[in-house]
Formats: C-alpha cells, structure tokens, sequence
C-alpha cells in the first residue's frame, strides 16, 4: 500500500463528507428562513385582513352609538329650523290677514267684488245646476242678495246654467260664502278662513319657491 | 499489554470523527433551523396580537369629529335657508302681502 496516495484520498474522502454535511446544513438554514419568511408574510396577510375586519366593526360599533346621540341634536336643529321659517312665514300671512279683515270690516266695493268672485268660483266648482249660497253676517246677505243676478250672469258667462239663492241661515265666519248643492251633496267652502287656509297650506309655500328658485 | 493499532484502524477512526463532526453541524444546523422557525412563529403571533389592538378611544374622537362637522354643515344649510327666506320676504314683502289678499278675497292669481 502506498501510504501517501491512501492518505491523499482518505482526506478527500473526509473533505467530501466534510463538504456535504456543511451543504446540508446550509440548506436546511436556508430552508427554515424561506419558510420564517413565509409565516411572516401569512401573518402580515392574516393581520391585515383581521385590522379591516376589526376596525370595520368597531366604527360601526361607534357610529351607532354616536349617530344616536346626534340623532337628537340633528331633529333639535330641523325643529328649531322649523319654528323660526314657520315664524317668518306666519309673519307675512298674519299682515296679510289683517288687511283682509280690515277690507271686510269696511264692506266697501273691494269687498262686493269679492263676494261675488267668491261665490261665482264657489258655483262652478259645484256640479250641482241648483246652489244654495251661505253667508256670515247680516250684511253679506243683504250684498249678496243684490249682486246674486250678477253672479248667476257671470256663472251663465262661464258657460254654466244654474239657480242660486241665497240662504236664511248665516254661518259662524267672517267673510266669504259656503255653496251647497240644494240637494246637500256637494259643497264647496270659499268662506275667507277656507281661503286663507288654502293661501297658507297651498300658495303661500309655492309663491315662496318660486321666488327662491328666482333668488338664488 | 501494548495494543497494537494498524494504519487502517487509523484511517477508520479519522473517518468516524469526521462523520460524527459532519452530523454535529447538521445537528447545529437542524436547531438553528428550529429557532428561526420558532422565532418567525413568535413574531407572527405579535404581528396579529398586534393588529388587533386599536385605540378606541382615538377612532371614536375621529368618527365623532366626523359627525359632527355632518351637524355643522346641517346647521350652516339650514341658517343660510333662513336667511335667504328672510331676504326673499323682507324684499318682497309689501307685494306678496298684496298678492295674499287679493288671493285670499278672490281677485285671481296664476296660483288659483
């Protein structure tokens, strides 16, 4: 045996095994941080989608019990809002109101006119060809009793044949008249509180948006 | 009694050492393995203990301060609308007074 090139290769045969067992555990080191890389990784995805998760039901869980509380603050603010717009509004209706009655009060021609407009509108809303009208007062009677030929021409004018008369009977009212068809089916109220309901519920708020949808 | 060695129980035990060297590094290398999958193990529990861990306290104070400003803009629309309701009628008021009337007694509007 040649001692020299046996124990040339008996050292490579060791630096082979030496060789081998460093690649493997080079391996397996390089394995395990690919794989801690990995665990990190699903974590972060893991983490990220459980802080949505979290976060999402936890503001819902806030926003419920703050809406609640605000909930009250806001309807305090609409109510408010609706107090001092119907106070503005209740302003202008009430000048108007007061000027109406004042014309009434009066009985000067202005109101004559109306009476009959009044009661002219107030037949032709009826389908009834037989009208009884209402008054307020005494005195509307007597004015209505002069000008009921007047109103029958002008409801003829408008294309509508009819008999009216006047009732005995007054209403509790301060202006302006109630028809009745004679046969008590029909009616159409056109006393000035009926009228002044209809501006207020009716006219008034679409005169106002009108002339905000012109303002602004 | 002197034991007498020959050079290839020599060379076996040489190579043994060198084996048994060659799975303690493997060995080493198998536990190192172990800690950095324990330690990643670890810092992945810490990142989800961690992301669930919120200040509520912070998201209610931003959620509120969210609403609110909703309150506020609520309250600035609903006082310009008064304002400008006020502006309209105090412009107009004498004319839509006059237009209430005449409504009110019959003489016709575009609105009857």
């Amino acid at each position: 045996m040649n001692m020299s090139s046996d124990a040339g290769l008996i050292l490579a045969l060791a630096d082979e095994l030496w060789e081998k067992a460093r690649e493997e555990a080079k391996k397996i080191i390089e394995d395990a941080k690919l794989k801690a890389s990995q665990i990190i990784r699903e974590a972060e995805k893991k983490a990220e989608a459980l802080k949505s998760e979290k976060m999402e039901n936890l503001r819902t869980k806030i926003r419920k019990k703050l809406y609640r509380e605000y909930a009250v603050m806001k309807l305090e603010l609409r109510r408010q809002f609706t107090v001092e717009k119907s106070k503005i509004i209740q302003s202008v209706l009430n000048d108007a109101i007061e000027k109406v009655y004042a014309i009434v009060e009066k009985r000067d021609f202005l109101y004559v006119e109306a009476l009959k407009k009044l009661s002219v509108e107030a037949v032709l809303k009826l389908y009834s060809e037989d009208v009884i009208l209402y008054c307020c007062s005494e005195r509307d009677k007597e004015i209505l009793q002069k000008i009921i030929n007047d109103v029958i021409d002008e409801v003829s004018r408008k294309g509508k044949k009819v008999k009216v008369r006047v009732a005995e009977e007054l209403l509790k009212c301060k202006g302006g008249v109630l028809a009745v068809s004679t046969d008590g089916r029909e009616y159409y109220n056109n006393t000035l509180e009926a009228r002044i309901k209809r501006v207020e519920e009716e006219v008034l708020p679409e005169i106002l948006l009108n002339l905000t949808i012109t303002y602004f | 009694m002197a034991q007498v060695v020959s050079s290839t129980d020599i060379v076996l035990k040489f190579l043994r050492e060198v084996g048994v060297r060659a799975d303690e590094v493997v060995e080493e290398a198998r536990k190192e393995a172990e800690n950095i999958i324990a330690e990643a193990k670890a810092r992945a529990d810490e990142i989800i203990k961690s992301s669930i861990e919120f200040n509520e306290k912070e998201i209610e104070e931003a959620e509120r301060k969210k609403i609110e400003e909703d309150v506020e803009k609520l309250r600035a629309k609903l006082e310009k609308e008064i304002e400008n309701l006020r502006k309209i009628i105090n412009e107009n008021r004498q004319e839509l007074i006059d237009r209430l009337v005449k409504i009110m007694l019959g003489h016709g509007d575009e609105y009857e």
